[in-house]
């Protein structure tokens, strides 16, 4: 379990509140799905969940502890593929090289992340011969890479073929099953409904609703979060 | 013509001695140029201070710069009366370096920029999320845009090899000390001695297309580690 708050936190960008205000501490255990229509402002959330974004005012804080200054505690996938010029293996070096691990403990974790993304055949290859759903299992292990409890995911398989995102889809689940815990934006209500155990449902640049994922499918409180889990 | 060959071939010292200096310097003053130019480039394109749009259209502009301003610039700069003439640079090898340093230090700088832009997008992001310090994200840049910035050096080296103007002010064409390549032709064509002149031309053109061959080379190396969407 680990507590993300909100501290009358809001996000403005020329003029404009994007997000907020917010002011609720949320518990995360597991996977924890992030809903909402286009344009809501999911991705701004995470951005700002993750630390990658300063708020306006207030702030946000995991266990306490702000976004800001607790980055490398927690691994981030990008909706759009990054992917650097240089082997997978060296891609999935990067953020424990960037957290200054010695050369010795990068190879000590480097096998155990390409058997879990099963690309330990193509380690020394580009990564810019990789699958899509290759890239974005190299994303998943390379967030991992440095033990963290949390892995914020930003509609990861929105570019996926359905074997792919399978695919995609039983790697996390394995690792949530370790006690990684997952904050997934997703389109996909069908897939929100098989793997959250939590929701959050951002609706007009607030946190309209969140709570357990069961709750939230049979019985959701706002019409908006009515109308989304319909599809309408 | 046969003059000419023969004087490449039997490994003429006097030919051999000013390509010699010419490699010796124009690769001192490519590496000088890129110790300065290369981080800068790289910083500029992370950068988003006030002013920067500004440096780097100036650094473009900077590539056109006549090396006969920069060598009488230098020069100012070195003889007797200038302000650092007590160092006794004028006329030496030094002199050269400092000017065709200065001429390519603009081209480095641009091309670099121009190069790592684009990979800094890119890896922006990236970069941010796993909180990388501002000297991780300058050596990942350089890194991986290694085979760009090679050929930025490659260019830089091709003009100051090149260079006529800046290096015949400052280093005075001394034979033995200062005569390289480009202006050994200059002179020994005003005299009459074409041989020489033809076969240091020779040298030259097959520089310029082993300069470019690697070029081609390092752009083939580096597509093969950019990203493919698929």
């Amino acid at each position: 379990m680990i507590d993300l708050s909100f501290n009358k936190m809001s996000f403005v960008a020329d003029g404009k509140t994007l997000l907020g205000p917010v002011d609720v501490s949320i518990p995360l255990n597991g996977i924890t799905c992030v809903l909402g229509y286009n344009g809501a402002g999911k991705s701004l959330f995470l951005e700002l969940c993750h630390g990658m974004l300063e708020p306006k005012s207030g702030s946000v804080n995991w266990d306490g502890v702000s976004a800001l200054k607790t980055r490398q505690k927690r691994g981030y996938i990008f909706q759009h593929r990054i992917v650097l010029r240089r082997s997978v293996r060296q891609n999935i070096a990067l953020p424990m090289q960037a957290a200054g691990w010695s050369r010795a403990d990068i190879d000590a974790r480097m096998n155990e992340l390409l058997d879990m993304a099963r690309l330990t055949a193509k380690a020394d290859e580009p990564a810019a011969v990789l699958s899509g759903g290759e890239v974005q299992r190299m994303a998943l292990v390379r967030a991992l890479a440095t033990r963290p409890a949390v892995v914020i995911m930003d509609e990861p398989t929105s570019s996926l073929d359905p074997s792919a995102t399978t695919k995609f889809e039983n790697l996390i689940e394995s690792v949530a099953a370790t006690g990684v815990n997952f904050l997934w934006a997703t389109h996909n209500i069908a897939q929100a409904q098989r793997f959250a155990e939590s929701i959050i449902f951002i609706n007009d640049g607030t946190i309209a609703e969140h709570g357990s994922a069961i709750r939230f499918f049979a019985n959701p409180t706002s019409e908006m979060a009515q109308n989304y889990v319909k599809g309408q | 013509m046969g003059t000419t060959i023969s004087l490449i071939t039997s490994g003429d010292t006097t030919l051999w001695g000013i390509v010699g200096l010419s490699l010796r310097i124009s690769l001192t003053a490519t590496l000088i140029a890129a110790i300065c130019a290369v981080p800068l480039g790289t910083a500029l394109s992370m950068g988003r201070f006030w002013g920067r749009r500004g440096i780097i259209a100036l650094s473009s502009s900077l590539m056109a710069l006549p090396p006969v301003v920069v060598g009488l610039a230098i020069y100012l700069l070195l003889s007797r009366a200038g302000p650092l003439g007590n160092l006794g640079l004028l006329f030496t090898p030094t002199a050269m370096i400092i000017a065709q340093s200065v001429l390519i230090f603009p081209i480095i700088l641009a091309l670099t920029n121009e190069a790592v832009s684009p990979i800094e997008q890119a890896y922006r992001p990236l970069l941010h999320s796993v909180d990388a310090s501002r000297w991780f994200r300058l050596c990942t840049l350089i890194i991986d845009a290694r085979f760009a910035i090679f050929t930025a050096l490659l260019a830089g080296f091709g003009r100051a090899i090149a260079e006529v103007g800046a290096v015949i002010i400052v280093g005075g064409n001394i034979n033995g000390l200062t005569r390289v390549m480009t202006t050994t032709i200059a002179l020994e064509t005003s005299k009459g001695n074409l041989e020489l002149a033809m076969a240091l031309g020779i040298i030259l053109i097959l520089l310029a297309v082993i300069v470019n061959i690697f070029i081609h080379s390092l752009k083939s190396m580096g597509a093969k580690y950019q990203r493919v969407l698929r």
